[in-house]
């Protein structure tokens, strides 16, 4: 997962978009697009009948602990990397840095989702 | 062909797949992402009820000044307090000697974040140590 939302952070994080997307959304707006990666994340790989897909038991706050939320939380702090790697969290509030480490996390999640399901 | 020696696979399989217990390991992991989600919403949620909303905060301050070939160098630092993030922020260098401007330099920043900084300098022909010098983060526009 983690191979995943590197591919994929690498190749936004360089560009302006990210940071501006962050300066411009609110903070609820914020919150919600987490909620937002989170689903995509579970209903892609833990729900959604694609082919890649195991039975990995359990109830389904079980799954979404011990693979949704870490595996997003994965994606988050791949995100913090490529952002601090490019520069991004120079100089710049701990507030900042969530908002863009989120904006980034979402197409972050998207390729841990991937991954998890071709690898 | 006797199937009585072949081993019974189907009622294995009607007992279902053995359950796996989880390893203590992959708990604590994902209690430590829990707490890293948990953290970065929780954040947000703060946030949104605390400073949600309050205009950005410019002003700029110079830390030292600097000899480059003919002119002169102070860098400076433009700081953001407020709540929002400001783009275009352009902070304006006066040399002044009484009620004249003797000289004039401005740089714009492409933003300034909310609760950030950002770092830049401006070229004078004059000594700002000598002149009355003055910094001012003067306009901005929403990002």
């Amino acid at each position: 997962m983690a191979a995943g939302a590197l591919f994929l952070a690498f190749n936004v994080a360089p560009t302006e978009e990210m940071v501006l997307i962050a300066y411009m959304m609110g903070t609820w707006q914020t919150f919600a697009l987490a909620v937002a990666s989170l689903l995509l994340l579970h209903t892609f790989v833990y729900t959604v009948g694609f082919d890649g897909q195991e039975n990995y038991g359990g109830g389904f706050f079980s799954v979404l602990l011990r693979f949704t939320i870490a595996g997003y939380a994965i994606a988050l702090l791949v995100s913090l990397y490529v952002l601090w790697t490019f520069g991004r969290t120079d100089s710049v509030g701990l507030f900042v840095i969530a908002q863009m480490t989120i904006v980034l996390g979402f197409p972050a999640a998207l390729g841990a989702a991937l991954a998890r399901l071709i690898i | 062909m006797a199937n009585g020696d072949q081993p019974d696979t189907h009622q294995q399989d009607l007992n279902g797949p053995e359950k796996r217990k989880v390893p203590l390991l992959e708990w604590i992991v994902s209690l430590l992402g829990l707490v890293l989600v948990i953290g970065t919403s929780g954040m947000m949620i703060y946030y949104a009820f605390y400073q949600q909303g309050t205009p950005p905060r410019l002003w700029a301050a110079g830390h030292g000044v600097t000899l480059i070939g003919d002119r002169y160098l102070p860098e400076f630092t433009v700081y953001n307090d407020g709540g929002a993030s400001a783009a275009m922020v352009n902070v304006a260098g006066r040399l002044r000697r009484d009620e004249n401007t003797l000289e004039s330099a401005s740089v714009t920043f492409d933003y300034v974040p909310a609760h950030s900084s950002a770092s830049g300098g401006m070229y004078f022909t004059r000594d700002p140590r000598t002149h009355q010098f003055r910094l001012d983060a003067d306009a901005y526009i929403e990002p």
